[in-house]
C-alpha cells in the first residue's frame, strides 16, 4: 500500500516534470517549422519542404519518448527499426493511445505521411500541424481524393502510416479495420507492415494527459504482401488476424498449448 | 423471411468477402461482427446490383442497414417493390 502511494507520488513528479518539458519542445518544434518555412520553402519544390517538416516532427516524437523514458520505457522487437527500406512503406498499427503518435517516429521512414481521423485533426494544435505538414484527415474527404494523394505521395517516395481501427481502443480489444489503406496497398501492389504496440493503454488514458507509468512494447511484424486477386476486405481481415494473435501472445492471452 | 433470399444474400457475401457461411447469422451486425466499413457496403450494393438486379446506391433505406437480417429484409422488399 505504501509502496503503491510511492510510485503514485513518484509519477505525478515526473509528469509535472515531463509535461512542461514536452510543451516546451513543442514550441521549439514550431519555431524550427516557421524558420524552414522562411529559409527553405522559396527555394526548394513543396514536397522537399515538407520532408524537412515531417523529419522536425519525427525527432519531436522521438525527444517526448526519451523524456518519457523514467515514466513508460519502450521496448522494440521484431522487425529492424533503425534501416529504412528504399522503396515506400506502407506501416499498419493498432492503436491504443495517444501516445501511439509518438511512437510512429521510431518506425523507420524518412519522410512520413500519416493518415489520421477528424478528432485528431480538430484537436487545437495538433490539428494546425496536421495541416501543415500536409498529413491526411482522411474522415472528412472521399476515399477516392485521400487516394490519389496517398498515391502521389508513395510515388515520390513517402512512408505511410495509418492506424486502420481510426479510434484508440485503449483497454477494450482491437476493433474493425477500416478497409481504404488496404485498398491502396492492393491496387498498388504494395505490402504492408504491422507494427503491435501494447502497454500504453493509460499512458495517457482517453481524456486524460497524466502518463501513467508502464513498460511499453512495440513489436514489428514482416511486411504482408497481398496475394494476387486477392480482394482488400480478404487482405484487411487476414492482417488484422495477424495483429489479434500477436498482440494476444505480447500480452499473455494466447494459452495454446 | 424468404430462404431463397437468405442464401442468395449469403453467398453474395460469401463470395464478395469471403465471409465464412456460420459466420453469416441474422443477428450478425456488419461493421461490429463482421468488420466490414462503408466501402465494403459500396462494394456490397455493386455485387447486390450485379447479382439480384437490384440498385441500392441512392435507395435511403440502405443507411439504416445495421445486421444481416436488415440486408435481408431490404432485399426482399425491394425485390418485391421491381416485381410490381
Amino acid at each position: 500500500m505504501r509502496t503503491e502511494r510511492k510510485s503514485r507520488l513518484k509519477a505525478i513528479l515526473l509528469n509535472l516534470l515531463l509535461l512542461p518539458c514536452m510543451l516546451a519542445a513543442a514550441v521549439a518544434t514550431w519555431l524550427a517549422f516557421v524558420f524552414v518555412w522562411l529559409t527553405v520553402s522559396p527555394f526548394r519544390s513543396r514536397h522537399a519542404y515538407h520532408r524537412m517538416e515531417r523529419g522536425i516532427v519525427q525527432r519531436f516524437g522521438r525527444f517526448c519518448l526519451w523524456l518519457m523514458r523514467p515514466i513508460a520505457p519502450v521496448e522494440l522487437s521484431g522487425g529492424d527499426f533503425r534501416t529504412h527500406h528504399p522503396d515506400s512503406q506502407i506501416f499498419v498499427l493498432n492503436h491504443k493511445s495517444f501516445s501511439d503518435t509518438f511512437l510512429c517516429s521510431l518506425l523507420p521512414v524518412r519522410d512520413p505521411l500519416v493518415l489520421l481521423n477528424r478528432g485528431a485533426s480538430r484537436t487545437p494544435v495538433l490539428g494546425m500541424g496536421i495541416r501543415y505538414l500536409a498529413w491526411l484527415n482522411i474522415t472528412d474527404i472521399p476515399f477516392e481524393e485521400w487516394r490519389e494523394k496517398c498515391f502521389e505521395e508513395l510515388a515520390q517516395g513517402a512512408d505511410i502510416i495509418c492506424f486502420p481501427e481510426g479510434t484508440r481502443s485503449g483497454s477494450k480489444p482491437t476493433g474493425p479495420f477500416h478497409s481504404g489503406i488496404f485498398r491502396i496497398a492492393v491496387a498498388k501492389g504494395l505490402s504492408v507492415t504491422p507494427v503491435l504496440i501494447t502497454g500504453n493503454e493509460e499512458t495517457p488514458k482517453r481524456g486524460s494527459i497524466f502518463l501513467k507509468p508502464a513498460k511499453i512494447r512495440m513489436r514489428m511484424l514482416a511486411p504482408v504482401t497481398p496475394a494476387p486477386n486477392e480482394k482488400p476486405f480478404v487482405f484487411k481481415e487476414r492482417v488484422r488476424r495477424m495483429m489479434i494473435e500477436e498482440l494476444e501472445i505480447m500480452e499473455g492471452k494466447n494459452h495454446v498449448g | 423471411m424468404n430462404n431463397e433470399i437468405v442464401e442468395r444474400v449469403n453467398q453474395i457475401f460469401n463470395e464478395t468477402f469471403e465471409i465464412p457461411r456460420e459466420k453469416l447469422l441474422p443477428e450478425s451486425k456488419l461493421f461490429d461482427d463482421l468488420g466490414l466499413d462503408s466501402l465494403d457496403a459500396v462494394d456490397l450494393v455493386v455485387a447486390l446490383k450485379e447479382e439480384c438486379g437490384i440498385d441500392l446506391r441512392k435507395d435511403p433505406r440502405i443507411r439504416k442497414i445495421v445486421t444481416m437480417a436488415d440486408v435481408y429484409e431490404l432485399v426482399d422488399c425491394v425485390l418485391k417493390e421491381k416485381a410490381g
